[in-house]
């Protein structure tokens, strides 16, 4: 029995978020093109935006919106807001929160499950062709802010993010398939 | 029986004077009461501020002893949550200031009197520019943190309000705490509740800090009140180990002069009788006894150690002591009240240190002689005399060099292009270097602002301090537009004045008003309807509100913040303005000068060095003055000039050689070389009438005998004295040491045979 349980078993037979993550960060492209809608209680209308997500492993992410001259540069433990000229500098450890959110998208793309639980309980559901990953932040501070995000694709490509903040409101993002 | 009356009677003052010095006298370590009587602003500013000030409550603690800043950034946790549960301390911050929830609620509805908004805020353009802002806000791709706030405060009015509250220049932070540049230290920023010179409150604030770490963190800490308790214990340690050596040695030459325990033991009542009278007689004048005086003064006294040592060296078995005594009293007399008579001098100086100084010495110099003069002929009755065997070789040669020896050390004095005097009050801390540099290193990393730099605002009110710290705060910003510092804290950024809260509650518009220029303003933009009712009716509420006041806000962390800058003084208050980085000292007191409000620019460490050289200079003249009286007790005394001259000038050559020879390798004097060498005078003085009496080969022997262990034991105690690395004391024991050893030398040329 013994000699059994350490002999290696096939990769689908345990799939988990593990192998999915590992999976992901092998399979990400350098830069993604997204649309993203926002329902937010305050306001009338639904925003949209698109944009372009370059990601730099381990932890380099920029996200540039279109139409816009501001990016958005998560690079160590700072976010940097980007406008020609002035860039503005928060370190992500000003509010946990902040931290919490940059790491939903950053660990994910780098793979790092460690990283991302820290942060957040981490639930899988389905399969390795059709997947949905959700993070519920484990700081009641964060939990606050951020209810839940919920990651989605299929095999190895995240296609939509969709993240709950408090007061109802709803950010969905739609990642294409990379360049 | 007179001999034993005077016995019991000083027994008895002895016991009542020791029992009064233990139980009655209060010594005081605070330095205000030893520096000039001066009533100025600044003096009492000074002695506040280094006393009370917050700069002087700060304690700076950075954790290290571990490669990972997740483990250095927890221990900061743990130790920031130890001791705020410690009430030794009134602030303990490892990270930006967040304002407590009990506290939110009370800023947030005050937030249109406390916030400084652009001047159209209100108006239909100002709204639509925040509006606009706010919506930019909600569609960044990060979390909106204060979103919650935003229909009552579309305007960010609070987040103006808590930026004002921020500290100038924060520490990088890492895991949520505040760490060095590079990361490798986690840093603590506390302040005490009590002063920073109240050495035993620090040392407590220490033992808790150290206490409330985790295991296997290093612990460094520094501020101004850490320093002060760490000295101390320095100094404690220190000359508690010296004073075992010296006094070691001291017994150790006693016994070999004399061989008897007795005489040993003896040797030391008349310093005993000299200390208790000392201290008695200066509680009882003064009504306190400083510390500063006690240490000096008990070092003044070691010429007292001598009085017996002539005692003993000069019984012979054909006399009785009481015999000898009466032999060498005059001389003895002479010497002590030579000594006693320059100190006198310094009795009368309006500076408080000197005046108890010279008093505290006097009284045990007198004290002292009287034990040998009525209490230790009784004692010495059944001793053997001592076998004094004294050479006496090349007596009264050389007479000629001493002269020209004075001569050339004033000279080298007098045109030596290096300052002669250390007048830093830094240059006399006991510390070693590296706790300075630590202390300067921790500083730079934390952005806390300078100790000793800092503005002043005077005012007949808090309420007017406020007014005036608001309207200073134009020239300041352009003070650090221009680099002349790199930031600033004014009492009016924790609160602003009531006149200020009135005027703003007076600007804002009434209900209907606002309701009508926020829907102009919200046209076009996707807001819904009504969603900013919240904010109409937080400003309808503000309209009416009372300004805050800081009585009122005395217990949130802002007001606590605000009641460590102003301060009263007398009737009227002052505004203490914490300076960062001063890097154009002359710009600043230049504006302070010209500026139409009542501010000044303070230097404490100048200040400070400023009354050391005072306290120097005072101490030079009546130095001066007291030699004058010397020569004339001396002349009247002696009435024989070559006699008189046989007496100075060996001592006198000594004196001037030693200042010159510690110069000449590199020391500026400070306060202490001054006193070491006011002992070295008495000391001197006494050598030379010893060995200027005329008298047998015999006796010649004995003086000669006494005057060459009083020189050895003196030259050796200090010179242990010397070993020390703490500053004051090796000042002081280089110098007598090198003096005595002069003088000595300098006596036996002109003796007399």
């Amino acid at each position: 029995m013994l000699i059994l349980a350490l002999l290696p078993l096939p990769a689908t037979a345990q799939w988990d978020a593990a192998q999915l993550l590992a999976a992901l960060a092998r399979a990400v492209p350098e830069r993604i093109a997204y649309s993203e809608t926002r329902r937010m209680a305050y306001l009338d209308v639904p925003l949209t935006s698109t944009g372009e997500l370059e990601f730099r492993p381990p932890d380099w992410l920029r996200r540039s919106v279109q139409g816009s001259a501001e990016s958005y540069v998560i690079a160590g433990d700072a976010m940097r807001i980007e406008t020609p000229g002035v860039s503005r500098e928060i370190a992500l450890d000003v509010h946990p929160a902040l931290r919490a959110f940059a790491e939903s998208l950053r660990a994910t793309l780098a793979g790092d499950l460690p990283r991302l639980q820290r942060h957040f309980y981490v639930e899988l559901h389905g399969g390795s062709a059709r997947w949905r990953l959700l993070l519920r932040p484990r700081d009641a501070a964060v939990a606050v802010i951020i209810e839940s995000i919920e990651l989605s694709g299929a095999g190895t490509q995240l296609q939509r993010i969709e993240s709950r903040e408090s007061g109802g409101d709803i950010t969905i993002t739609e990642l294409k398939a990379g360049r | 029986m007179r001999p034993r009356r005077a016995l019991w009677v000083w027994l008895a003052l002895l016991l009542g004077g020791a029992w009064f010095g233990l139980s009655r006298v209060s010594v005081v370590s605070d330095m205000a009461a030893f520096l000039p009587r001066e009533e100025g602003l600044e003096q009492a500013l000074l002695v506040d501020a280094l006393r009370e000030g917050p700069a002087a409550r700060l304690i700076i603690v950075a954790l290290g002893g571990s490669d990972d800043p997740k483990r250095l950034a927890a221990a900061s946790h743990v130790m920031a949550q130890r001791l705020r549960e410690d009430a030794r301390f009134l602030r303990v911050s490892n990270a930006p200031a967040s304002l407590p929830d009990t506290e939110q609620a009370l800023w947030f509805a005050h937030r249109y009197l406390l916030a400084d908004m652009p001047t159209d805020s209100f108006a239909v353009d100002g709204l639509r520019r925040e509006l606009e802002q706010r919506l930019r806000e909600l569609a960044a791709p990060l979390p909106s943190l204060d979103k919650a706030r935003l229909p009552a405060d579309p305007q960010a009015a609070f987040r103006r309000v808590l930026a004002g509250w921020e500290d100038g220049a924060a520490p990088r932070l890492l895991h949520g705490v505040w760490f060095d540049a590079g990361g490798n230290q986690a840093l603590l920023l506390l302040e005490t509740r009590a002063g920073g010179f109240d050495l035993d409150a620090q040392e407590a604030a220490r033992t808790a800090i150290l206490a409330a770490a985790d295991a296997g963190i290093e612990v460094q800490l520094s501020g101004p009140g850490i320093l002060a308790a760490a000295s101390r214990d320095v100094i404690r340690t220190e000359v508690q180990w010296l004073s075992a050596a010296a006094t070691l040695m001291m017994l150790a030459i006693l016994f070999l002069a004399y061989r008897s325990p007795r005489l040993v033991l003896l040797s030391a009542l008349p310093l005993l009788a000299a200390v208790v009278a000392a201290v008695t007689v200066t509680a009882l004048v003064f009504g306190t006894l400083h510390g500063i005086t006690l240490a000096f003064g008990i070092t003044l006294l070691g010429v007292a150690v001598d009085y017996p040592l002539h005692l003993f060296s000069h019984l012979h078995e054909r006399e009785a002591p009481v015999e000898t005594l009466r032999r060498i009293w005059p001389t003895l007399r002479l010497g002590v009240a030579s000594s006693a008579v320059g100190y006198l001098a310094m009795a009368t100086s309006p500076f408080p240190g000197l005046a108890q100084l010279a008093l505290f010495t006097v009284s045990g110099l007198v004290a002292a002689a009287l034990t040998v003069r009525w209490v230790l002929p009784s004692l010495l009755l059944a001793v053997t005399p001592p076998h004094t065997s004294y050479a006496a070789r090349g007596a009264g040669r050389g007479l000629w060099l001493l002269p020209l020896l004075m001569l050339a050390a004033v000279g080298y004095l007098l045109v030596t292009p290096r300052s002669l005097l250390q007048t830093e009050l830094a240059a006399l801390s006991p510390l070693p270097a590296e706790w300075l540099e630590l202390d300067e290193r921790l500083r730079a990393a934390t952005g806390a602002p300078d100790v000793s730099r800092l503005l002043l605002l005077e005012g007949d009110s808090m309420e007017e301090v406020l007014r005036r710290s608001e309207m200073s705060l134009e020239s300041l910003a352009s003070l650090r537009a221009a680099g002349a510092i790199s930031g600033y804290r004014l009492p009016s950024q924790y609160l602003p004045s009531a006149a200020t809260q009135y005027k703003r509650r007076t600007a804002l518009p009434d209900a209907a008003e606002l309701r009508a220029r926020l829907e102009a303003a919200r046209h076009g933009l996707p807001f819904r309807a009504a969603l900013f009712e919240p904010f109409v009716h937080d400003v309808a509420a503000s309209t009416v509100m009372q300004p805050l006041s800081p009585q009122d806000v005395a217990d949130t962390l802002p007001g606590q913040r605000l009641a460590s800058l102003l301060r009263p003084h007398g009737e009227r208050w002052l505004g203490l303005v914490p300076l960062y980085a001063v890097q154009d000292e002359a710009v600043l007191a230049q504006w302070a000068a010209q500026s139409s409000l009542p501010v000044r620019y303070i230097n404490l460490r100048q200040m400070a060095d400023g009354m050391v050289l005072r306290f120097l200079g005072g101490a030079g003249v009546y130095l001066l003055l007291g030699m004058a009286l010397i020569l004339v007790l001396l002349a009247v005394g002696l009435r024989d000039g070559a006699r008189l001259l046989r007496v100075m000038l060996p001592v006198l050559a000594a004196l001037a050689l030693t200042a010159a020879l510690l110069h000449g390798f590199g020391t500026s004097l400070s306060l202490f070389h001054l006193v070491a060498l006011l002992l070295v005078l008495g000391l001197g003085i006494d050598y030379g009438l010893f060995f200027s009496r005329r008298s047998a080969a015999a006796e010649s022997a004995r003086t000669g005998h006494a005057v060459t262990v009083c020189a050895i034991s003196t030259a050796s105690v200090f010179a242990i004295l010397a070993l020390s690395q703490i500053p004051v004391l090796h000042a002081i024991g280089s110098t007598v040491a090198l003096g005595v050893v002069l003088s000595y030398g300098f006596a036996r040329l002109v003796r007399m045979d």
